[in-house]
């Protein structure tokens, strides 16, 4: 029986910080090769901020049809699942509200208080996303800006938490930017994960730890990622109706599920649902815990309880 | 003569009700095949796959990752999480 995880490498990816997590301490290396090649590949695919990638190239092309490759299929689809399961609360046609909002290039390089120089611009629609699946091609509206930031991450620890399980026969546990995925054999007592607003804070940031054994564990958050914008506040989790960020009734949403990319999609959406967000993650049976902007908690029956904690709302 | 033309009258009224059948019927017939078709084709669509890139392994063998077809609600785990004591291994949080 496997006690505790043997082995931890910490790195920088996709803009964010990322964590691998191996059961077996000589398998490290090997996984942190195995992650590397797939996430190579992966910002090739998605990176909207090179000009060489696949969706920058999609990008421009102007209402033209574009051949794309099996992985970014793959991620596009992704996208395209997440518009589905939530009416288009996550849209993956929102890159022109997020370039409206000046995340037009890498976070670290946005100007923290730039002067707004266009309109908002509401998401093209999903459903306007010409998709062969067959054919793998793909035609966006003229006009329309592909940002798959919104389930990318969790898709690629998807990936390459699988990969490396796989083929190293070890457990693993892959977490990009908070966005954690595991597989294989977790250690006996789980993998311990903190909860909390920024997943760049400390391992003991106000919050709740839990353990978890398989699927993945999201969490989507307005504290996070936030810069100003012609003077007001701005976030990165957009309202695709509108192209402004969210006014969420919850600061901190976080999400177990099957996968990182299904509690991805219902923690982000949960963001834009505002307070009805809560009958429906318990509708659908998801372990969620919902942090107020006050700091009062509110959690779906499957989510465990902690007895320090603000009190929370009973749900709806 | 008033008898021959009632003959031919009600010849022509039996003709139009035939031709009248038959565009129905000729109608009802493609209409059919237009759903068998429609049908054909979504069920292609649905089934088939985009290419694999070389050297990598299939996706969706496991969860529900990468059909958006399918409809596939989203998924709890396996397990729930449990409590814990102590700081994480790891940190979820916004990004």
């Amino acid at each position: 029986m496997i006690t505790a995880p043997a082995a931890a490498d910490r790195f920088t990816v996709f803009g964010t910080s990322a964590v691998l997590l191996v059961t077996r301490a000589t398998a490290l290396q090997d996984a942190r090769a195995l992650v590397d090649g797939e996430l190579g590949a992966i910002d090739l695919a998605c990176n909207r901020f090179r000009p060489d990638s696949e969706i920058s190239i999609l990008n421009g092309s102007r209402g033209a049809e574009a051949k794309v490759s099996g992985l970014f299929a793959e991620a596009i689809e992704a996208g395209l699942r997440a518009a589905r399961l939530t009416a288009g609360d996550v849209d993956p046609t929102c890159g022109a509200a997020m370039a409206s909002l000046g995340y037009d290039r890498d976070f670290s390089l946005i100007a923290k208080n730039d002067r707004v120089t266009r309109p908002p611009a509401p998401a093209a629609g999903w459903q306007r996303i010409g998709w062969d699946r067959p054919r793998a091609a793909v035609r966006l509206p003229r006009g329309a800006q592909l940002d798959l930031g919104a389930t990318a991450k969790a898709w690629a620890a998807d990936r390459c938490a699988r990969l490396a399980s796989r083929h190293l026969d070890c457990g693993v546990l892959l977490s990009l930017g908070g966005d954690i995925a595991v597989a294989g054999q977790a250690p006996a007592c789980g993998w311990r994960v903190r909860v909390t607003d920024d997943h760049a804070a400390d391992p003991d940031a106000p919050g709740q730890t839990v353990a978890i054994s398989a699927g993945g564990l999201a969490t989507s958050s307005v504290a996070a990622r936030a810069w100003r914008r012609g003077g007001e506040p701005v976030h990165h989790i957009v309202r695709p109706a509108t192209g402004r960020p969210a006014r969420s009734f919850w600061r901190t949403v976080s999400v177990a599920a099957a996968n990182c990319l299904d509690a991805n999609i219902a923690s982000t959406a949960a963001i834009v649902r505002g307070e009805p967000a809560l009958r429906w993650l318990t509708e659908l049976g998801l372990p969620a815990r919902l942090v107020r902007h006050d700091g009062a908690v509110a959690r779906t029956a499957s989510w465990p309880r902690v007895s320090a904690e603000p009190p929370a709302p009973d749900p709806p | 003569m008033r008898h021959e033309l009632g003959r031919a009258m009600a010849s022509r009224a039996a003709g139009l009700r035939r031709v009248r059948r038959l565009t129905w019927s000729i109608a009802g017939a493609g209409a059919v095949g237009a759903v068998v078709l429609a049908f054909g084709f979504g069920s292609h669509a649905h089934q088939a796959s985009p290419p694999a890139r070389s050297g990598q392994a299939p996706a969706g063998s496991q969860g529900t990752v990468g059909d958006p077809q399918s409809g596939t609600p989203l998924q709890p785990p396996p397990a729930n999480p449990l409590p814990a004591q102590g700081p994480g291994q790891v940190v979820s949080g916004g990004s």
